[in-house]
């Protein structure tokens, strides 16, 4: 089940606006300033597109993905209010629009973007959080990918911006709608769950490589 | 040091000498370490690289976006008052069927002749040809 849009209004306390960096840019797209507004784009850019590329995993959708949600932003600059910084209310935007694009997506069979042959039975293994078994012999990407989109898109989202985009707890929490001390417990579980999913399909492959 | 404060710092890629000593006597924190540094290098080898769009890309988005609007807003309009429209007119297909009066509130002219039957009286005055036929007489020479 995928996760309900993130609200889009709430005060947030743990950031203020006040020394936001792209206020200035941002009230002058408010006057209708169409350079301000490409300004905040190469801004934000990079960091918006890896994390809907992350956060979606179809590669061929992300461009589009990305353009979609700088127009709706361009569009919806009227609404903007910097009770909130910027970047979590791009992110925001960023985040639901993906939402939307997998729920309506999801009818369809997932796929795993990757650059090597899917083969269940490939050996493979990600380094073991107890370091007492294997060390790291081969760090599969398409594999990493498949737990990553084994999780659930909320926990999904909460790695991919804390690991992936380096966003601050605080933002996190602005940009998904909760609490810090919420955002710290969902990125614990989310890593548990992910390391679950982990030892389920190593366990899996050992069973496979079994003699009969 | 508190195992809580461990973790706040640790969420925030802390590394100093407090939480490695912290680490050497808690079994948990030790456990939590390793779990986030091992989804971190999940993480990254999960990483998916993308060249983001170039401007005009952005800027074409946007005009369709604005295009979208305009005609979403029309559609939507529409689409809220159509189930309106639907009842209504079932609502009135129904009180017509119950109500025939409202159809034919009088007979015609044709239907009170046919309800009287053939004046045969009127119609052989005006042609003899229509004179009294016994049954049968489909031709009317059966009296002559």
């Amino acid at each position: 089940m995928l996760a309900p849009s993130l609200p889009m209004s709430g005060v947030l306390p743990e950031l203020a606006a006040a020394d936001d960096p792209d206020l200035a840019l941002v009230l002058r797209v408010q006057q209708g300033d169409a350079a301000a507004f490409e300004e905040l784009y190469y801004r934000h850019q990079a960091g918006v597109s890896r994390m809907v590329a992350n956060f979606v995993r179809y590669p061929e959708v992300v461009p589009d993905l990305v353009q979609e949600i700088f127009a709706k932003v361009y569009l919806r600059f009227d609404s903007y209010s910097p009770r909130l910084p910027f970047r979590p209310w791009l992110y925001r935007v960023a985040s639901n629009h993906c939402l939307d694009f997998l729920r309506h997506r999801r009818r369809q069979p997932l796929q795993v973007s990757t650059t090597m042959e899917d083969d269940p039975t490939r050996e493979w293994t990600l380094p073991d959080p107890a370091g007492e078994r294997m060390q790291a012999r081969l760090v599969a990407r398409d594999l990493a990918g498949k737990l990553l989109l084994e999780l659930s898109p909320r926990d999904r989202m909460l790695l991919v911006l804390k690991e992936i985009n380096e966003l601050s707890l605080e933002e996190i929490g602005a940009i998904t709608g909760l609490r810090l001390s919420a955002v710290k417990v969902g990125l614990f579980r989310a890593r548990k769950r992910m390391l679950e999913k982990y030892r389920k399909s190593e366990r899996e492959l050992e069973r496979r490589g079994k003699p009969q | 040091m508190r195992c809580q404060d461990f973790q706040d710092r640790l969420e925030r890629r802390w590394d100093d000498f407090q939480m490695r000593a912290h680490t050497e006597e808690c079994p948990a924190c030790q456990e939590r370490l390793a779990l986030v540094n091992w989804s971190r290098q999940v993480m990254l080898a999960a990483e998916q690289n993308v060249t983001p769009p170039a401007m005009a890309a952005v800027w074409a988005a946007v005009r369709r976006a604005t295009n979208t609007s305009w005609e979403f807003s029309l559609t939507r309009s529409f689409r809220r008052l159509a189930p309106y429209l639907v009842a209504v007119t079932v609502l009135f297909i129904v009180v017509a069927a119950f109500q025939p009066g409202i159809v034919t509130s009088r007979p015609s002219r044709y239907a009170s002749a046919l309800a009287a039957g053939p004046d045969t009286k009127v119609a052989s005055v005006l042609d003899p040809d229509l004179a009294p036929q016994k049954p049968g007489d489909v031709l009317g020479i059966g009296g002559r």
